[in-house]
């Protein structure tokens, strides 16, 4: 028991350490060997990793930030003219001087930056009028009027806002209703309610004679800034015209069009800020924050803006990219939760500091948490800093590319398809440090070093062969079959997903193929039963049609009433001997609208025969008022092969026709093979017996030919379960696909109406998803097959 | 005469012809001389037949064993056999002369006869004038030729190993590879186009042959074990008595005897790039691609790119593009097709 206990404690050192336990064993080589294994799993993960040189996610976002000298150069030239007889900021002065001990940091600028723009830059009421006045007059801009948050709550409190862009209806008594929806937003059900008195409600119907206005947001004021307000316009027909002005303050105080006091109102430029109105007066609201609200520029901004152009100028160091990092830096600063949430989204320990390994296993348990980012808060700054005048292009979006869910998937398989042989070397590791304290203690036997890996080295022959089979087979059949296994478990589609994040869903698109009922979005469940149905029935059908069809002309040519059996095998096995994809793209010419088939059925009269049943020339309503079966539809003008919308059994039949011609030579060849190597003395005996043809044939050749072919009957089937070309080159899938069909036509199989999914419509999950079911039936199939050989009963 | 009759006429004119070539093949059998020479010389019309009855026969013929061959029922039936020859044989012909008609062919849409009045090098000159068919061409040898290679060299050792060893892992990685096969093959499609955009690989056409030679290697690994599997392990046996080590029966014994087979493995590996479509439509067409994207494609993908619009005006092009890459193939075929054919079983019935 205490010896076990050794034993163990050995391998547990090899667990900590690789090599350790065979160090207490005294097998240093051994050790050694294991502990470079160990070396090099941790030196990919360090290697590979930021765990010691840092990582800062500001590296994520393109450009770059301006550096000490350049900051130092700013400072000095402020200085210089200053000492010139520029007025000094005084904040920025004292903001200086108390951090400029060691050196004024890049840092610090964007900290005092935004202090700055954000203080100049404060959320406030502001009477329009006034601020109109000081625009034109060019005066300063805080006045004792303003209504500031925090400090005239109360007065803001009684505020009422406008709505200066919105649809009302007037009925002919002048009183005006807006609409409402009483309902959801999937479900709505529409009211009408007077704009002044809201008990009073009506309904669509009442407003059909009501006229429809339309507050386009156009503000007017009269001269002297008293009053304001919105134009009016009536729509009829879908024709605007001017109808009247409304005051915000009163709105029963209107001016109509055609009024002379209409003459007297000007126009005023957009507010792009929100509109308020108290009793007294039309307000404004500042707020930078606000949708299309900008920080406005402070001295400091200006002199550093004209800083950067001037420099830029001369230097032409910078880029766009490098203002608007600058910019977003300062956002940031002014921002802390939005910096926050940036730091938080783009510093991901696993994605951005961990090595190979770490990462990989994080990449495929989350895959991936941050998405892409636009940034267009920068342009928020663009008046406060601006640097427009340097004639390059200003950037108003940052985008940071967030993870890419399919890269970090790709790279976590890599990693620990790459990690599983390490595993295995350590289990190995483990495993060696018991046995031999074992052996030693118990057995007294110690094998040395050399002879261990002589004796290795010998036993190891296949493996070490197959090292490189293996290690391809890994990464470029397991790993992408692994891929393609797991997207069928995310919601890997659409183009946004190609750049972005997806994520596990479970089961739900296996759910999805079993929903039948559902109208909503595209109809997998519903399509994928029938081109599950029709590839069983092609595969069938078209493996038994080449098979029989080869075997009977194997038959025929192999009958002794056919000399030169050479010329005519020769001659018949020629489909098979020219490339499949080219005879396949032939067919689907040959057999087009206004192919070379049509224009010799025609020549041969064969048209006017089918018009004459009826089964052309004729639109399909015309045909259906007929008495054929809808089968017998051909088409109108031409007899359409492979397009005919309204009849796909026939274009399905047609598709099982030309497959024929594709598929019989192999089948021929090869039976006449195992014909030719039956033997004759079969045959010699039958005739002693009396037997005759007929009998020779059912007894002998086709009992035989039988037992040598179908195991490749089996093969030819899951080979046309997945048949792309034949339906991929000649009809496309055709006829019939769209969206209504998800994308399946009506000759589609599964296979090709996955490509389609795949490289088209880029529904990768729902492809991968039958990629599976497929998996399931080729699959089971093959192991049925296979598991009845020889072969595998003797391995 | 309308069309139609005429058409009849000439398949019944050859009906008779053929028949009447068996029959002359069977009388000169009869009377002892090589059926095969018979059937030769009754190819000439009439002359044939009458020589072939007039030839004194040089082994004894019973009385009336000629009249057999008369007897309704054996011309009927020969009639019918030859009837169904003859049709099969134009139906397997007709669209193969209409490719060739279509090559030279003087029209600017889809030629609608099958042989065309007015002939013309044009579409060749198109061909290698107008399109990437060299660039095309040239990528599609350079895979060809590298999958072969690489191919072949990846498989041997690991088949080798397989058919001859036991060892741990074995039925594991058989039914492994099984597993694999059976999965469709563009499964990993979306993984390999984001491997090789990792890599830096889209649009090189050469880096195919990575996919190429990985995921021909389940089948391969059977087919050739299946073959090795055949060779006698006495032939092992003796060897290691002998003093020679794994290496060197396997360089020195089944290498040189494994020949067939890996012939036809490096052939089929040869002619798989010739025509996927699925791969390189995928991986050689991302559209940042900087330069002349067509530059990068592989036969497949151009031709099918002729073919692939609306309008059918470029089909004669495609013709002289298609017989070009298919008369190599095709001719490589029929040379070799004892030799494929048996490959091809080789691995499914001794598997």
């Amino acid at each position: 028991m205490k010896g076990k206990i050794i034993h163990i404690l050995k391998a547990i050192a090899s667990g900590i350490i690789w090599g350790l336990g065979q160090v207490f064993n005294r097998q240093y080589w051994k050790a050694l060997f294991f502990f470079a294994f160990f070396g090099i799993l941790v030196g990919i993960e360090v290697g590979t990793s930021r765990y010691l040189s840092g990582y800062s996610p500001y590296e994520k976002v393109p450009g770059v930030d301006f550096n000490q000298n350049f900051i130092n150069r700013f400072v000095s030239s402020y200085k210089a003219d200053c000492f010139d007889g520029m007025p000094a900021i005084a904040s920025f002065d004292s903001f200086y001087n108390e951090h400029k001990d060691n050196e004024f940091t890049p840092e610090e600028l964007i900290q005092y930056l935004a202090m700055d723009i954000k203080a100049g830059s404060k959320n406030k009421y502001y009477v329009l009028a006034e601020e109109l006045q000081a625009l034109e007059a060019n005066k300063g801009k805080d006045r004792p009027s303003d209504l500031v948050p925090g400090e005239d709550d109360l007065a803001i409190s009684s505020l009422t806002g406008f709505n200066p862009i919105f649809t009302s209806y007037q009925s002919p008594a002048g009183d005006e209703y807006y609409k409402y929806n009483q309902g959801t937003a999937t479900d709505p059900s529409f009211v009408y309610i007077n704009v002044k008195d809201e008990n009073d409600i009506l309904t669509a119907n009442d407003i059909i004679n009501f006229d429809q206005l339309e507050r386009t947001g156009n503000i007017y004021r009269n001269n002297d800034y008293t009053k304001f307000y919105v134009e009016v316009l009536v729509n009829k027909n879908g024709v605007l015209s001017p109808l009247r002005y409304d005051n915000i303050i009163n709105t029963t105080e209107r001016i109509m069009k055609d009024d002379g006091e209409a003459a007297n109102l000007s126009k005023i430029a957009k507010v792009s800020d929100a509109l308020f109105y108290s009793e007294t007066s039309v307000y404004g609201f500042f707020n930078p924050e606000g949708r299309g609200g900008k920080y406005r520029s402070t001295v400091f901004s200006k002199y550093l803006s004209q800083y950067f152009v001037d420099f830029q100028k001369v230097y032409k160091t910078n880029t766009p990219e490098d203002f608007a990092k600058f910019k977003l830096r300062v956002y940031f600063e002014m921002n802390p939760e939005v910096k926050q949430n940036f730091e938080k989204t783009y510093d991901n320990f696993f994605n951005d500091r961990a090595g190979f390994f770490l990462k990989g296993i994080w990449s495929i348990i989350t895959l991936g948490t941050a998405p892409k980012n636009d940034y267009y808060q920068i342009d928020k700054l663009s008046k406060a800093i601006d640097v427009a005048d340097i004639g390059d292009s200003v950037l108003t979006n940052l985008p940071i590319q967030g993870h890419i869910s399919s890269y970090l998937l790709i790279r976590g398989l890599i990693s620990t398809l790459l990690l599983l042989y390490f595993v295995i070397i350590y289990l190995w590791n483990i495993h060696d440090a018991y046995k031999t304290s074992y052996e030693y203690a118990n057995n007294h036997v110690f094998v040395k070093d050399r002879e261990y890996f002589k004796k290795m080295y010998e036993s190891s022959f296949e493996y070490i062969v197959l090292m490189p089979a293996l290690f391809v087979l890994t990464f470029i059949s397991i790993m992408p079959i692994l891929f393609g296994f797991l997207i069928a478990f995310t919601s890997y589609n659409g183009n946004s997903a190609d750049v972005g994040l997806f994520d596990w869903v479970g089961f739900k698109n296996f759910v999805l193929i079993f929903n039948f009922g559902s109208n909503v979005g595209i109809p997998f469940g519903r399509i994928f039963w029938r081109v599950f149905l029709w590839t069983v029935i092609w595969a069938i059908f078209s493996t038994a049609t080449c098979f029989f069809g080869g075997f009977f002309q194997a038959v025929i040519i192999n009958s002794e009433r056919v000399p030169l059996k050479k010329f005519w095998r020769t001659l018949l096995i020629l489909p098979w001997a020219v490339p499949a994809i080219i005879s396949q793209m032939v067919f689907a010419n040959f057999f087009n609208e206004s192919g070379v088939v049509n224009a010799f059925l025609q020549r041969l009269g064969v048209y006017d025969i089918l018009k004459n049943w009826g089964m052309l020339g004729q639109t399909i309503d015309e045909f259906l008022t007929g008495s054929l079966p809808k089968i017998f539809y051909l088409g109108n003008e031409n007899i359409q092969w492979f397009t005919n919308p309204h009849n796909p059994w026939f274009v399905r039949i047609v598709l099982i026709l030309v497959n024929i011609w594709l598929g019989f030579p192999y089948f021929m060849a090869l039976m006449t093979g195992i014909m030719v190597g039956i033997d004759r003395t079969l045959y010699e005996a039958a005739d002693i017996d009396g037997a005759n043809r007929s009998q020779k044939f059912k007894l002998i050749t086709f009992p035989l030919v039988m037992y040598s072919a179908a195991p490749l009957l089996v093969m030819t089937f899951s080979g046309n379960f997945n048949n792309f070309g034949v339906i991929y080159f000649i009809t496309q899938g055709g006829a019939n696909n769209g969206y209504n069909t998800a994308f399946a036509g009506d000759t589609d199989i599964l296979i090709s109406w996955m490509y389609t999914l795949t490289v088209n419509e880029k529904y990768y999950n729902m492809a991968s998803v039958f990629s599976i079911l497929i998996f399931l039936i080729v699959g089971s199939i093959a192991a049925w097959n296979y598991s009845r050989t020889r072969a595998f009963k003797e391995d | 005469m309308p069309l139609f009759l005429k058409i009849l006429l000439i398949y019944f004119v050859l009906v008779v012809y053929f028949t009447q070539d068996a029959i002359g093949a069977e009388v000169y059998e009869k009377k002892g001389y090589s059926r095969y020479r018979g059937a030769l010389w009754s190819l000439i019309p009439i002359y044939g037949i009458i020589h072939c009855f007039r030839a004194p026969a040089i082994k004894a013929v019973q009385k009336g064993g000629l009249k057999q061959f008369f007897s309704v029922k054996e011309i009927f039936m020969k009639l019918l056999t030859f009837g169904e020859l003859i049709l099969l044989a134009a139906i397997v012909i007709v669209p193969i002369v209409y490719l060739v008609g279509s090559s030279f062919a003087k029209t600017s849409g889809l030629p609608t006869t099958f042989w065309p009045s007015k002939m013309t090098w044009d579409n060749y000159k198109k061909l290698f004038t107008e399109t990437k068919f060299w660039y095309w061409y040239k990528n599609t040898i350079t895979i060809a030729v590298l999958n072969m290679v690489f191919g072949v060299l990846f498989i041997t050792g690991a088949a080798y190993v397989f058919a001859r060893f036991k060892f741990k892992g074995k039925k594991v990685g058989l039914i492994t590879i099984l597993v694999l096969q059976a999965f469709p093959s563009f499964m990993g499609l979306i993984a390999m186009f984001t491997l090789f955009d990792t890599f830096g690989l889209l649009n090189k056409p050469w880096a195919l042959t990575i996919l190429y030679v990985g995921g021909a290697i389940p089948f391969n690994l059977w087919l050739i074990k299946g073959y090795l599997q055949q060779i006698p392990k006495d032939l092992d046996e003796s060897a290691m008595l002998d003093g020679a080590n794994k290496w060197q029966i396997f360089s020195k014994i089944i290498l040189p005897l494994s020949v067939p087979i890996l012939s036809f493995v490096a052939v089929s590996q040869f002619m798989a790039p010739w025509m996927d479509y699925m791969l390189p439509n995928y991986l050689l067409n991302s559209p940042d691609y900087s330069g002349d994207i067509q530059e990068v494609w592989t036969l497949a993908i151009g031709l099918f790119s002729m073919i692939s619009g609306q309008d059918k005006a470029n089909y004669t092009t495609f013709a002289a593009g298609a017989l070009i890459v298919a008369l190599p193939i095709t001719l490589l075929y029929m040379a070799f097709q004892r030799f494929l054919i048996q490959g091809i079983t080789a691995g499914a019935t001794k598997g």
